[in-house]
């Protein structure tokens, strides 16, 4: 049983409004949309990053932004794990040290020690100890999106974010990182928010997906119920792309 | 010859120009100079200059790095309309003349400034002490350190920073773990051409500081005195000042070139 | 196609000789302001004639002369760099036209302090001309004299330790006391008046301590407009140029 992530944003990024509720995520929620759509933006909001209008976003029992009673937790504090596109990884340093980093990242010792362990666990469980003294610009895509992942889950996150995680890779490194993905997320213990333009990564990630279309959402459900009644042409184009790759 | 080599050529000969124009001064003041290098560092006047120029400029590449640096990285990181007009005002130094800094100089923390009667009845100023050559240096030369760094700054990723937040990375940490590290060779380029101007400096320490051997004759004014004395001692400070400007160029060029493919 | 036509003729004109009217005159700095009203009267009685000026400290001028600098006149603060100039051929025999008296001046922050030059040791910010600048010449034979005199030589000591810089022209000098950035100075009288008014206070010296500079004027050695030269340097002799010398605060020439 997981925590349910609720998430009902409206805030102005240049000139685009965003102004959306979100199913609640449970296990793995998908969103997709057109290019300019607001979806890396909404995950911005979400974590914080970018400023938030009106809305609420709780996790479980514990509220992380509520404009109505004025609460905000900081970035730092949300235990939100993100993993951008470009995977987010110091450059000029071994994979080991930036594990190091999100380690010493940690706010006491007990919590440092605590990411220690999430680490050794995870580093483990993806086979990363082979990479664990490389320069991480010299890893291939793929490898670079597992230590990312990795690293993301070693703070002990509440949820997990990924935008576009298969975006930046080539297409045999990206079906095989799909594949391990799909089977990953769905032992993993906490929701997933994925932010996605591709049809194929939607498909097989994604047990419930949402679009968004110019800062609103236009309609949710699982891949068969949108197939089944595309609310939009864009939908409608998304969901009727033969598959690339059978799950 | 090809009509494009021809032409290439004529464009080549047409620039040509301007190479010559700018290297002949300096290869004749070198060859001029020739043996009379040594002698010519000998005087008096020279290595007071020398001392001085180095305690100075040394001092105030540390005050403009030390509270450059997280100047230029809050601007960076800022996007804020302020933050943008901060910046541009930032590079005011660079082009006003440095006459004009050292007459703003006189106003601010000269004898007769309001910030002088504060200070004691008296009146204190820095001005005729080594510490106004500090000043006026640190006031031509920040600027040039200021908008190599911010543009190094500029260049990390977002999402790193984004990343380490989610992370749980305090601002603190943000700026030593990332910010710092990754535009080092930009930050150590930036404090080279810093360091260069500062040694460079002249209008405004004349003006501000005053001219005495010892205490506020930096190199360049040595060179300006010398003129008029002895043309060889001149000659000498100023090939001292150009294998000075050409090592940090040289340093420049290393440490950019570095890191970028 | 214009621009380059352009460029062409900035470029000619720059290296044509200036227009046959052009009178050049260097100038020590303390001659600024008489040399200015002379140029006045001298354009009343040459008025196809244009006198441009060229104020600076005498050594400084002097450079610029040894390297070639287009002038037709040379008037100095001092016979050393001019008697240098007309052994090296640089411009032809010199006579005087002038002299000027040392004094001492006070900033008006200062002036409560030193009423008379045995008052100097309580100065803090002296500033004084170069080595080779003529004023920090005379301001050295001054303090020579004065360590012979009954004030002896510790009181010069003081006096030189609280010298905080070297100026490269005798207005600078007198620049920095009038900005109160000094506190005294050794200046020519005439300079001394013209900063009167804002309160800078001149202090009477020791008779024996008298320190007179003199000024000598020479043609240079092939002036561009020799009858123009040769004019303006009778109208700088002539009684009316010593008339206007001299209430500016300048000596006639010994006799």
């Amino acid at each position: 049983m997981t925590d349910v992530v609720s998430v009902q944003l409206r805030g102005r990024v240049g000139a685009l409004t965003i102004d959306v509720t979100l199913p609640p995520v449970t296990r793995t929620l998908v969103v997709i949309g057109p290019n300019g759509a607001g979806k890396s933006t909404l995950l911005s909001m979400l974590l914080g990053v970018k400023p938030v209008q009106a809305g609420r976003v709780s996790i479980g029992a514990e509220v992380l932004f509520d404009s109505t009673t004025g609460v905000s937790v900081p970035v730092e504090e949300r235990r939100l794990a993100w993993v951008p596109q470009d995977s987010g990884l110091i450059p000029q340093r071994t994979v080991q040290q930036n594990f190091d980093f999100a380690v010493r990242c940690g706010a006491t010792e007990t919590a440092r020690e605590q990411r220690r362990q999430h680490a050794a666990r995870v580093i483990d469980q993806l086979d990363l100890g082979r990479l664990l003294n490389r320069e991480v610009t010299t890893l291939s895509g793929g490898e670079r999106q597992r230590v990312a992942l990795a690293r993301a889950l070693c703070i002990g996150p509440r949820a997990l974010s990924m935008d576009e995680p298969l975006a930046a890779l080539d297409v045999t490194s990206r079906r095989e990182m799909r594949t391990f993905l799909a089977g990953w997320l769905e032992q993993l213990p906490i929701p997933t928010l994925i932010v996605s333009h591709d049809a194929d990564d939607a498909r097989v990630l994604g047990q419930h997906l949402a679009v968004l279309e110019a800062g609103r959402l236009t309609q949710h459900g699982t891949w068969s119920e949108l197939a089944a009644a595309p609310a939009s042409n864009f939908v409608r184009e998304f969901t009727s792309a033969p598959p690339v790759a059978p799950r | 010859m090809t009509r494009w080599r021809r032409q290439q050529l004529v464009l080549g000969l047409i620039g040509g120009v301007l190479a010559l124009y700018l290297f002949t001064p300096l290869a004749v003041l070198i060859g001029s100079t020739g043996t009379g290098f040594f002698s010519g560092l000998a005087h008096p006047l020279v290595w007071p200059a020398m001392k001085l120029s180095l305690s100075t400029t040394l001092t105030s590449l540390l005050v403009v790095v030390v509270l450059g640096t997280p100047l230029a990285w809050v601007v960076a990181r800022s996007s804020s309309r302020g933050a943008r007009v901060l910046e541009s005002l930032l590079q005011l130094p660079v082009v006003v003349p440095p006459a004009v800094a050292g007459v703003a100089l006189l106003l601010t923390f000269g004898r007769r400034s309001l910030l002088s009667a504060a200070f004691s009845p008296d009146g204190w100023s820095p001005s005729f002490t080594s510490l106004a050559v500090v000043m006026a240096e640190a006031f031509v030369s920040a600027p040039f350190f200021l908008q190599a760094a911010i543009s190094a700054f500029r260049r990390i990723d977002a999402n790193l920073v984004t990343v380490a937040r989610t992370l749980g990375a305090s601002p603190l940490r943000v700026f030593f773990s990332i910010g710092l590290p990754l535009a080092a060779p930009g930050l150590v380029a930036g404090g080279a051409t810093s360091w260069a101007r500062a040694l460079g400096e002249f209008g405004a320490t004349l003006m501000f500081a005053g001219n005495l051997e010892g205490r506020t004759q930096t190199l360049p004014l040595a060179i300006y005195t010398a003129l008029e004395t002895d043309l060889k001692v001149a000659q000498s400070i100023s090939v001292v000042l150009i294998i000075a400007a050409l090592a940090l160029l040289v340093l420049v060029r290393l440490v950019t070139r570095e890191r970028t493919p | 196609m214009k621009a380059p036509l352009l460029v062409a003729a900035v470029l000619l004109s720059a290296c044509k000789p200036a227009p046959e009217k052009e009178l050049v005159v260097f100038a020590a700095s303390s001659l600024k302001d008489v040399f200015g009203a002379l140029g006045g009267t001298f354009k009343q009685q040459h008025p196809e004639a244009q006198v441009s000026f060229n104020f600076a400290g005498t050594q400084e001028l002097r450079t610029q002369l040894e390297h070639g600098a287009p002038a037709d006149v040379f008037a100095s603060a001092d016979v050393r760099h001019m008697a240098d100039l007309e052994r090296a051929g640089r411009v032809q025999p010199s006579v005087p036209f002038a002299r000027n008296e040392l004094v001492l001046v006070v900033s008006p922050e200062a002036s409560r302090l030193v009423k008379r030059f045995e008052d100097a040791t309580s100065l803090e910010r002296i500033v004084m001309g170069g080595p080779d600048v003529p004023i920090g010449r005379y301001t050295r034979e001054l303090l020579q004299r004065a360590s012979m005199s009954p004030l002896g030589p510790a009181f010069v000591e003081r006096f030189e330790a609280h010298v905080v810089s070297k100026e490269l022209s005798a207005r600078q000098v007198l620049a920095r006391v009038s900005l109160g950035e000094a506190q005294a100075a050794f200046v020519y009288r005439t300079d001394a008046r013209s900063v009167a008014d804002a309160g800078v206070d001149e202090v009477p010296l020791p008779e024996d301590l008298r320190v007179v500079a003199e000024y000598p004027i020479a043609l240079v050695t092939k002036p561009a407009h020799p009858a123009l030269a040769a004019a303006w340097v009778d109208l700088v002799r002539s009684a009316e140029g010593q008339r206007q010398l001299s209430s500016a605060g300048f000596l006639p020439v010994s006799p």
